[in-house]
């Protein structure tokens, strides 16, 4: 048995069992349910309640008797024999056939044999309605289908309620597949239909409104619960919710559906939320990473060509390697290949959207980010390598007349260099080198498909860069951190921030504005690296705590300008 | 020791040589805050606070701790009010605000912080420390008391105070150069002041005190 095969089967409390159980046997007899408790007296587990079926209730017996430390089950199950599927019906049952036109008989439709108590304490019928009366019979039928449906209230938090609509509907494109309701009249009205739903992380439900009425116009009126999610439950995992479509006794069809997906999606958009790694926001001037992370938001706009690029020594390197290990290179390492390759593209956009958007200070918060990170080179099947990123996004800022390099050399009198800020950075090895140490964290297979994209992935690293600043330009084109803006604030700023003046305001062609967040980031920089030694060290400093007495009171100024320019964009927004 | 006119202190405003530079940042409205004809500048409530909270504090001894010296933050409480939002001020409360503006003095100016007549007259008093010296830089603390019988509604941005700028000279009447190299709140951003008094001073008193 597979290890996640066992954990299905293992068990801390009847609830537990209970849940799991439900879970196993609506895999085998979904529709089949109508109700299933269990409980342990003593060493015996019992199983109340009702099922469809002979084979359903045997079977419940036998994966009760699966679980870890179950040997003896009293099997109390009841088998309602009337409930039939409508798929599975035969040839007898009115409501099963699928044939349009056939002759309808309403009087043969069983409309109170098949009474089934929805577990809400009302006794359901199946209720059709017609449109008009007729004195004759209508000869013409017709079969209807509806697409299933549910919508939740928010989002899913343990001990909270939530609302769960279900509804069937003429066309849902969101739909998975339609559930036949069956054959009726083609005159047909409304249809009331049952609902039952298992949800075994919910640990408590209401029944607001147990059925679903559908019409002819689409109207729907859709079954409402709620349910409670239990104590237990851990956000962002799975909530399956297994729901059956009931006309009268008789079983349309049933569906799966996670609802922590669902909620997810029903967050209104656009609402993007960044997540910034704990690590890299010690410092205000670390806050440029964040220009990585948008990038992801953005990365599906970025689509970069690679037919023009030989990808021919990435197969023949990864075959080669493979060979040395015994493997023979398959269809599967191909797979792996492409799905690594596709993440590591998209660390490349979203570097060079944080290279365009706060360009040096990107870079230094890059480099600071991958020093905070742990002593590894970053190689992994989700991230190329720590020190091929920062060198390409600096060969990025070394582009064109004037580029940022340039400029920092001209207004700080230092050298942009890749290790400015991160000198510790650890140098990737030779290939052989470093498959050895990727293999012993990934196995051999994914560490040669790292080390055979290396190549690949410089060779595609300036499209990448390339068409990030086209998608880039084309949308917000002043969102573009370029040399000139660099050249504008660094001269407009450095000085006096050695004078103990943050970077508020900037003045342009005899107007004053707010300097950029981009601009207060390069300038915080710039002052940390370079002029920290120009700095006034303020009254009462202990000798050799200077320099992080320093840092404090410039990170002070930063986040001091950040406020202030912040307050005088919001100022002039009020017109 | 003369009074800068509003065009003195446009000038040192714009002035390109960063000794001479006046910063008051940001200026949102300048023509409104720096009126022709006028001697001084319009300074605005921030939007960072420190309420007092006298009952958690028998009283504010510095060496009521023995040799442990006083931690002034821990009298204050703070409350950041953002834009668009409000802090009321109760008769006769005590609390701390700061300037909008970051400020930065030239060697050679000084400045006085006065309350706004308009205000002064609902009994709004926003300074008791009054006096800048050549050299400052940093956010302003204002100390605003409400002597008034009515709690007032204060917003972010209301121009509460205005700053009068002096020339500061030396022994031959020149412009003084020395002093913001004494200055001691050099690049300050926190309205929570550090220590009562010196560290001679403490050492001596507490010495005293011991007798």
């Amino acid at each position: 048995m597979e290890k996640n095969e066992t954990m299905r089967y293992d068990w801390g409390s009847p609830q537990e069992l209970n849940s799991k159980l439900v879970d196993l046997l609506f895999e085998r007899h979904a529709g089949y349910i109508t109700r299933l408790v269990v409980s342990l007296e003593g060493d015996t587990v019992v199983l109340r309640g009702e099922v469809a079926s002979e084979s359903c209730r045997g079977d419940a017996k036998r994966l009760a008797l699966a679980f870890e430390g179950v040997f003896k089950v009293r099997n109390e199950l009841v088998v309602a024999a009337f409930l039939e599927s409508a798929t599975d019906s035969s040839e007898g049952d009115y409501f099963g056939q699928r044939t349009v036109g056939r002759s309808a008989d309403i009087g043969t439709y069983p409309s109170h044999g098949g009474t089934r108590s929805n577990g809400g304490g009302r006794i359901l019928g199946p209720v059709v309605e017609y449109g008009s009366l007729h004195d004759e019979p209508d000869n013409t039928t017709v079969e209807i289908e509806r697409w299933p449906v549910v919508h939740t209230s928010g989002g899913l938090a343990s001990g909270e309620w939530i609302e769960l609509a279900v509804d069937l509907k003429i066309d849902a494109t969101d739909a998975k597949r339609p559930i036949s309701v069956g054959c009726f009249p083609a005159d047909w009205s409304s249809i009331e239909l049952s609902v039952q739903l298992f949800a075994s992380w919910a640990s408590e439900m209401e029944i607001v409104h147990p059925t679903i009425v559908i019409t002819a116009s689409d109207d729907p009126n859709p079954a409402r619960f709620r349910l409670r999610v239990a104590e237990e439950y851990l956000a962002g995992t799975p909530a399956i919710v297994q729901i059956s479509f009931f006309h009268g006794t008789r079983v349309c069809g049933h569906e799966t559906w996670d609802l922590a997906t669902i909620a997810a999606a029903a967050v209104t958009w656009p609402f993007l939320r960044v997540t910034v790694p704990s690590q890299a926001m010690g410092m205000l001037p670390h806050f440029a990473i964040v220009g990585h992370e948008l990038g992801h938001a953005i990365q599906s706009d970025i689509k970069v060509d690679l037919s023009n690029v030989n990808s021919s020594t990435v197969i023949t390197g990864l075959s080669a390697r493979l060979k040395t290990e015994g493997i023979a290179f398959s269809r599967a390492h191909q797979m792996e290949t492409q799905q690594i390759l596709a993440s590591w593209i998209n660390e490349l956009k979203s570097d060079a959207i944080g290279c365009l958007l706060a360009g040096p200070a990107f870079l230094f918060a890059l480099g600071a980010f991958f020093e905070l990170s742990g002593g590894g080179y970053g190689i992994g099947p989700s991230h190329p390598p720590s020190e091929m990123r920062r060198r390409l996004v600096l060969e990025r800022l070394a582009l064109g007349a004037p580029n940022h390099v340039e400029v920092f050399k001209e207004q700080t009198g230092t050298e942009l260099s890749a290790d400015l800020n991160s000198p510790h950075l650890k140098a990737l090895p030779a290939d052989d080198s470093l498959y050895a140490e990727l293999k012993l964290r990934h196995g051999p297979q994914t560490a040669a498909i790292c080390v055979a994209l290396l190549p690949y992935a410089e060779a595609v690293a300036p499209l990448v860069f390339a068409e990030a600043e086209k998608v880039v330009r084309a949308f917000q084109p002043d969102m573009v951190y370029d040399a000139v803006r660099l050249r504008e604030d660094l001269a407009e700023h450095l000085e006096p921030l050695r004078h103990l003046v943050p970077p508020i305001e900037i003045r342009k062609a005899g107007s004053v504005q707010a300097t950029s967040l981009a601009g207060i980031l390069n300038v915080g920089w710039a002052g940390l690296l370079t002029q920290l030694d120009r700095i006034p060290t303020p009254a009462g400093v202990t000798p050799g705590s200077e320099l992080p007495v320093k840092m404090e009171k410039l990170h002070e100024l930063l986040l001091k300008a950040l406020e202030l320019s912040e307050a005088r964009l919001v100022w002039e927004e009020q017109v | 020791m003369s009074t800068l006119s509003s065009e003195a202190i446009r000038e040192r405003l714009n002035a390109t040589d960063l000794d001479q530079r006046l910063i008051v940042s940001p200026l949102l409205d300048e023509a409104s805050q720096l009126k022709s004809g006028q001697a001084a500048i319009d300074v605005r409530l921030g939007f960072d606070f420190r309420l007092v909270s006298p009952s958690r504090h028998g009283s504010i001894d510095e060496f009521g701790n023995g040799d442990q010296p006083l931690l002034l933050s821990t009298l204050y409480r703070r409350e950041f009010v953002p834009f668009g939002r409000n802090i009321v001020i109760h008769p006769h409360q005590f609390l701390l605000a700061q300037t909008l503006e970051y400020l930065r003095l030239p060697a050679d100016l000084m400045a006085y912080v006065v309350g706004r007549s308009t205000w002064g007259r609902l009994g709004l008093i926003v300074a008791t420390a009054v006096g800048i010296h050549p050299g400052f830089a940093g956010s302003l603390t204002l100390e605003l008391r409400n002597l008034g019988e009515t709690p007032l509604t204060l917003y972010p941005g209301q121009a509460v105070a205005q700053l009068f700028f002096h020339r500061v000279e030396n022994s031959k009447g020149e412009p003084s150069t020395e002093a913001a190299a004494h200055a001691q709140y050099t690049g300050t951003v926190d309205m929570v002041p550090r220590r009562l008094s010196d560290p001679i001073t403490a050492m001596k008193l507490r010495k005293l005190i011991a007798h």
